[in-house]
């Protein structure tokens, strides 16, 4: 058995950012999926910016957090999350490069 | 469908499901000389169904032809003749053993008689070979209706196991009787073969070589039957490759008839095929002394039992060579001491005529020239000369007596006299000085008339007063004589001197033996006077006995015949004035003389020293008035001197007036010259005092003894004034130069103690972490490390397993519990290369070992890597010492490094082979103890602890079964009586029928009955307790019985412990009666109870709870108080708490088993889960755990760190603990309790991780340290058999209530 996410794009900054993807993921990443979701993500990043919004992500294990470094390490991806998630701590314990909101997030990718 | 064809109560049995029965049913009946079944006289019919449906193996023999049926149990004797031998003529199926059995059978049949068989030896074949077998079994008549024997019953048990076992066990005995007596190593290897040659079942043949010297290893001895074979073609152990044998279970060789053409020979038939090739090693130094060659019975396996068997001969035989050697050693030693007694005697004669002459011509003169002679100091002079003269000439004389007594050369001068006359005569002359004293002398002598020699009688009286006048101080000394009432006469001396202690009283006649640490007027003598004494009165017939208060006095007492029947003088000597002026009287009145120089020492004020700038002072210290005057004499013309008259009175004055150099003289009263040396070295202030040390022990050996003891010249008597002169001269003139030599020698010494320190410290050592803990102790306080670890090579040799100690980052610890040899780590290389590293800052290291500085380098900057080498040259690990900043190591520094990891290394090895003593018994008791089924029912944990006393592993047992897919759970602990061995064979015989037992009958009470019925066939089993629970889940109960073992407990989630007090019964197979089928109905009694989830069972053998000289009822207290903290504890956690929480001071003193069990299930304060071992349980595990969460009201953000630790815990265990066993179980218990979360993942693996593996090792790392920030505590135990990680969680105010 494998833990279970699921990716949305979201239209939110389509206006302002015509060329950039907001995708909203929720559930969980764990040891189980890291790697399938890296190829997904990989996949639809390879046609432009990415935002990854993991607010409303509900678990992240390390395997998850590796697969999010390697994905924002190969470029052109940024991660949002907010402070109100519990997830929110353990990405700061893991270093992970990672915003407080999507319009941050998108301001780094645009730079 | 020939079931059909069944008569209905044979079906019935049949559809019992057995093998037996369905091969039975299936075979045709119809075609066979005994017809259709249905068409059976009823008695056999009856009897079938009697054996298809019995557990117990049967077998009938059915018909004129005794057609073979038999049951499920009786398979196994069969072996590959099942199933064709159903239906078959029985003696045509057993064609080997015919012989034996046909006579049987007919018999039975003929005369209607049963016949009983016992342990009987049947050679059946199997796989093409004979096997060595026995049984017991009984034929019984099968009655048809007209009184016609119409086939043969026959029960049968197979006591192979047992028969072999006890045969072998009997040869281990009798060879450690055979070997006790052995004195030589010769003697034990040939009692060893002599006795193996009586044992040929299991040892066909044995051989043994030794290590001749030159690195090989010669045949020594062997059985007879292959001595002329072995002695032309294996002469040595090169022959069978026995360099190669590893060390646990030796080799076998298995073309042994190949290699050695001729052995088949020996044997008519059925020789040795293979032998096992055992290395015979030495325990105390684990170095291989030679090899034992033990050729195998062919007709037994190479089990366990038999290689296990082989391994405790090899022992025996080794322990037998070491004792031997050992006496031998002993004999040489004691032989070679008479030796030098005799040189000893031979010397003392030929010196002591020697010193005769010259010692007369040195008197002579002296003497003539006092009579002569008017000017005063010339007079003291030669009155010096005169006096000593004597006392040098009384001492030669006693040698010389002593001497001629020794070679037997002396002879008594028997004179008839009054001894209590002479005796007070001759104690009389002590009168005066004991008066100057201060001392009574309590003359007490009855007439008594005897025969003694009064020259030697006068020499025994002295003596002995002599020797009390010495060591009293105060108070009396008496002299008593009296005739005994049966003929003798006995006198006595009695002192209230400082008295002898008691370990010394044995050796006070030995010669030159000197009372050590014992205050006397002095330290002169030469030691021999007490053992001429026992020589002389030995010489009268008679005897000298002593006995002594250490503080209250010492009384002599001498025993002599009064008449002897030798050839007497009857002239009666009258005795002589002359003795007054006895030398023993005038050396006596030295010592007060020595003593009054005290006033010498008061006298001087440090005030009263003028310290001239060019005149140092000399401290002279001797006890002997006349010599200390002479050397005040010689120092005092150069020099001012201050003299002492013994060490105390010296060191209090060297204290005062810090004196140039001080002489003295090695042997003083109070403290002797080597003590005073110790004294004034110890103290800063003096320490840099020369010291010369005077004696007149010469050899070399004295002389380094003093220069050991810290003395800068050692001077030997006689000396000559010019000599002394100059050499105190040179050794004040070199002082200052001598002071830097000595502050050099200071740090020498100081690094010495603290080596010494170090070593006796580490020498208390038991584990490898109390190693680490002393490494950073006060003993290496001055090198103020930060941090220490131990890596230790583990078998196989490609990892250490590392102990850390100190202050370093925790998750570095988890990062580097175990270290690859090949990895790129500093300890690693130190491994391969056997080299150390000196490093002052890990920054300045090489790009190589760029992780692990970066994952250190929070706590470590500077180390310093020593490789472990053991005694054998091999290294077994590395030592590394850490600080948490940069540092420069001076060259005496690094130099102490390697004596540090010298140190360590022997303790290293110390505790390894203690360790290695620990884990043969527990591996012991694991091979025979099942570690249960992986119930993923139940967090379930055990533990088997043996006692203090390693050799009494044994006797107790725990069994964990799953009852097929009903999900009940079978759990059993037991204990046999006794230990060792046998006890370990019986445990594990019960222990495998209990559970059959188990799997065969449904309740408690029914499995003790068929355990107990087993019991009482096996020998050794009486008296044994047991307890078995059966627990079912699905229902929450459990059902147990005890059979006189201690009551299991039960401790719900809230903290109840109920004692399972119910389902008692007596101890299993006490009493010899058979119990009939209604009595055992009574028995059938066993306790109910509900087992709740998150509720705690705990089951242990009375090791746990018994102490030595405790009522068992104070021992029930303990457990329940102790198991009251239990109900939130993880089980494994339980174990290891009920274990050290309830051990008495020296340990436990038997064995202990503990299985700790708690259900799968949740209540509102516990989760408890287990799940087999693989990741893609993980999204299961964490829904279940969250939901759990959830319904417990766990604020989200705690709620999901505690699912990421557990997360990633059993994702460590799944992929690299358990990695090789994907069947194996994880559990997880989770407890809510004063609002902290505490979870807790155990699994059977040990996260032996390969660290230079980097890629797994940084996914791991981050793993860890998410564990290690998401929680407030984090303990991960990892032992041999699993790893348990522990994260608490403090809930605090985020806990949202619990609505």
């Amino acid at each position: 058995m494998k833990a279970q996410f699921a990716i949305e794009e979201v239209s939110a900054l389509q206006a302002a950012a015509p060329e950039l993807r907001v995708l909203d993921v929720r559930g969980e990443i764990d040891t189980t999926n890291a790697e399938d979701f890296e190829a997904v993500i990989t996949e639809r990043a390879s046609s432009g910016v990415v935002v990854l919004d993991l607010t409303s992500i509900g678990y992240c294990d390390s395997a998850a957090f590796a697969a999010l470094d390697r994905i924002i390490g190969r470029g052109g991806v940024a991660v949002a999350m907010g402070p109100e998630n519990p997830v929110h701590r353990a990405a700061t314990l893991m270093g992970l490069r990672f915003h407080d909101s999507v319009e941050m997030a998108a301001t780094a990718l645009g730079g | 469908m020939p079931g059909t064809r069944l008569p209905p109560d044979i079906a019935a049995a049949v559809a019992l499901g057995s093998e037996a029965g369905r091969t039975f049913a299936e075979f045709n009946w119809d075609d066979h000389p005994l017809g259709p079944v249905a068409e059976w006289p009823d008695a056999l019919r009856t009897v079938v169904t009697v054996a298809l449906a019995s557990r117990f193996p049967v077998v009938l023999w059915l018909g004129d032809d005794l057609t073979m049926v038999y049951n499920d149990g009786y398979i196994p004797m069969l072996a590959d003749k099942h199933p064709q031998a159903m239906g078959m003529p029985g003696l045509d199926v057993w064609w080997e053993i015919r012989d034996i059995i046909e006579p049987m059978l007919a018999g039975v049949v003929e005369t209607g008689v049963a016949t009983w068989s016992d342990d009987l030896l049947l050679m059946l074949v199997d796989r093409g070979r004979p096997w060595e077998r026995y049984f017991t079994f009984t034929y019984s008549p099968i009655f048809l209706h007209e009184g016609k024997v119409g086939g043969v019953f026959c029960a049968v048990f197979e006591t192979t196991e047992r028969v072999v076992g006890e045969r072998r066990l009997q040869v281990l005995n009798t060879l450690g009787a055979a070997l006790v007596d052995a004195k030589s190593v010769d003697e034990t290897l040939s009692a060893t073969v002599k006795m193996c040659a009586e044992q040929p079942a299991d040892l066909p043949f044995v051989a043994l070589y030794l290590e001749d010297g030159t690195g090989g290893q010669t045949l020594r001895a062997s059985t007879p039957n292959v001595s002329v074979l072995l002695e032309s073609a294996a002469p040595s152990a090169q022959f069978w490759g026995a360099r190669a044998v590893d060390e646990a279970g030796g080799r076998v060789i298995d073309d042994l008839q190949e290699r050695l053409p001729g052995l088949a020979d020996v044997w008519r038939q059925g020789g040795p095929e293979r032998a096992l090739v055992m290395p015979l090693t030495d325990p105390s130094s684990t170095v291989a002394v030679g090899t034992a060659v033990i050729g195998l019975n062919p007709h037994r396996p190479l089990d366990d039992q038999y290689q296990g068997f082989c391994r405790l001969l090899a022992d025996q035989i080794i322990a037998g060579i070491t004792s031997a050697g050992a006496y031998e050693a002993e004999r040489a030693r004691a032989e070679s001491l008479a030796e030098l007694d005799r040189a000893k005697t031979l010397f003392l004669t030929n010196v002591s005529h020697e010193l005769r002459t010259p010692l007369t011509l040195i008197l002579g003169p002296a003497e003539d020239a006092l009579a002569l002679g008017d000017d005063p100091e010339l007079r003291e002079l030669l009155q010096v000369v005169a006096r000593n003269g004597r006392r040098l000439l009384r001492l030669v004389n006693s040698l010389l007596d002593f001497a001629r007594i020794e070679a037997g050369r002396a002879s008594t001068q028997l004179v008839e006299t009054d001894v209590g006359e002479l005796t007070a005569d001759i104690a009389s002359a002590f009168g005066d000085i004991c008066r100057r004293a201060g001392l009574d002398l309590v003359i007490d002598c009855k007439p008594a008339v005897g025969q003694v020699d009064p020259y030697m009688w006068e020499t025994i009286v002295f003596n002995l007063l002599s020797n009390a006048f010495k060591f009293t101080f105060d108070g009396s000394i008496s002299v008593q004589v009296a005739a005994g009432p049966d003929g003798t006469i006995s006198m006595s001396v009695s002192d209230t001197g400082v008295g002898i202690p008691e370990g010394e009283l044995a050796r006070v006649f030995e010669r030159f033996y000197r009372p050590l640490n014992v205050e006397g007027r002095s330290m002169e003598g030469s030691g021999i006077g007490l053992a001429l004494v026992q020589n002389l009165v030995e010489l009268h017939g008679g005897s000298i006995s002593v006995t002594s208060r250490p503080g209250a006095g010492t009384t002599f007492t001498v025993t002599v015949p009064a008449m002897s029947h030798t050839h007497v003088h009857t002239a009666h000597t009258r005795p002589s004035r002359a003795r007054r002026d006895s030398i023993y009287v005038t050396e006596a009145a030295q010592w007060l003389e020595g003593a009054s120089g005290e006033v010498v020492g008061d006298a001087l004020s440090a005030a009263s020293v003028d310290r001239l700038p060019d005149r140092p002072i000399v401290l002279v210290a001797d006890d002997n008035t006349d010599l200390r005057a002479h050397l005040e004499r010689i120092i005092g013309s150069r020099w001012s001197t201050v003299s002492a008259s013994d060490g105390q009175q010296a060191l209090e004055l060297i204290r005062r007036i810090e004196p140039d150099l001080v002489i003295a003289d090695v042997m003083m009263p109070k403290l002797d010259g080597f003590e005073l040396i110790k004294a004034i070295r110890a103290d800063p202030r003096l320490e840099s005092i020369p010291v010369m040390i005077l004696s007149a022990r010469a050899g070399l050996e004295a002389t380094g003894e003093g220069f050991e003891a810290g003395a800068d010249d050692y001077i030997l008597k006689p000396f000559k004034s010019t000599e002394l002169l100059n050499r105190v001269a040179a050794r004040l003139k070199v002082a200052i130069r001598d002071q830097d030599r000595r502050e050099r020698e200071q740090l020498e010494v100081a690094r010495a103690a603290v080596l010494v320190e170090l070593g006796s410290q580490l020498s208390a050592a038991t584990t490898e972490a109390e190693i680490v803990t002393r490494l950073l102790g006060p003993a290496l306080s001055a090198l103020a490390m930060d941090a220490v670890a131990i890596g230790v090579v583990q078998e196989g040799g490609d990892l250490l397993r590392m102990t850390y100690g100190g202050s370093l980052a925790p998750v570095l610890l988890d990062l580097y519990h175990t270290i690859s040899v090949d990895a790129p780590v500093p300890m690693a290389k130190a491994v391969r290369t056997a080299r150390s590293m000196v490093v002052p800052d890990t920054m300045q290291l090489d790009e190589t070992y760029a992780a692990v500085v970066s994952d250190a380098a929070g706590s470590v900057r500077a180390i310093v890597v020593e490789p472990l080498v053991a005694a054998d040259g091999v290294v077994a690990g590395a030592l590394c010492l850490m600080w948490a900043a940069p540092r420069e190591f001076s060259d005496a520094e690094v130099d102490l490094f390697k004596e540090i990891a010298g140190i360590t290394a022997r303790a290293l090895e110390r505790v390894r082979r203690a360790e290695r003593d620990r884990r043969v018994a527990v591996a012991l008791q694991d091979r025979l103890l099942d570690w249960g089924a992986h119930s993923m029912a139940a967090a379930i944990s055990t533990t088997y602890r043996p006692a203090s006393d390693i050799m009494r592993v044994g006797g107790d047992w725990y069994t964990i079964t799953a009852l097929g897919d009903t999900g009940k759970i079978a759990l059993s602990v037991g204990d046999v009586v006794g230990h060792g061995l046998p006890a370990a064979m019986v445990m594990s015989e019960l222990r495998s029928a209990l559970a059959v037992a188990a799997l065969a009958a449904g309740q408690p009470g029914e499995v003790l009955d068929l355990l107990e019925d087993y019991a009482r066939q096996v020998p050794g089993a009486s008296c044994t307790t047991a307890a078995y629970v059966l627990v079912d889940p699905a229902e929450g109960t459990v059902r147990y019985a005890c059979a006189g073992h201690p009551y299991p407990v039960l401790v719900t989630s809230s903290g109840d412990v109920r004692l399972l007090e119910d389902g008692r019964r007596a101890a299993l197979a006490v009493g010899s009666s058979l119990r009939t089928d209604s009595d055992r109905r009574q028995h059938v009694t066993q306790g109910l109870a509900p087992l709740e989830p998150g509720s705690l069972l705990v089951l242990y053998t009375d090791g746990l709870i018994e102490r030595r000289g405790e009522s068992i009822d104070s021992g029930f207290d303990r457990l329940v108080d102790a198991a009251r903290t239990c109900a939130a504890k993880p089980v494994g956690e339980v174990c290891a708490y009920l274990l050290s929480a309830l051990a008495g001071h020296g340990g436990y003193d038997d064995d202990v088993a503990l299985v700790a069990f708690r259900p799968c299930g949740s209540t509102s304060t516990s989760f408890v889960d287990a799940f087999a071992s693989q990741v893609s349980e993980i999204p299961g595990v964490r829904s279940r755990l969250r939901t759990w969460l959830e319904a417990q009201h766990v604020d989200a953000e705690v709620a999901y760190e505690v699912l990421v630790c557990v997360g990633e815990a059993v994702a460590n265990a799944a992929e690299h603990g358990n990695r090789f066993d994907p069947n194996k179980t994880v559990t997880l218990e989770v407890f809510l309790s004063n609002g902290d979360i505490t979870a807790t993942v155990t699994d059977a693996g040990r996260w032996d991780a390969d660290s230079a593996d980097t890629r797994r090792l940084a996914s791991r790392g981050r793993g860890l340290t998410l564990i290690h920030g998401l929680c407030d505590d984090v303990v991960v135990d990892r032992n041999p058999l699993g790893t348990r990680v522990t994260t608490r969680h403090r809930m605090g105010s985020r806990v949202r209530g619990t609505a």
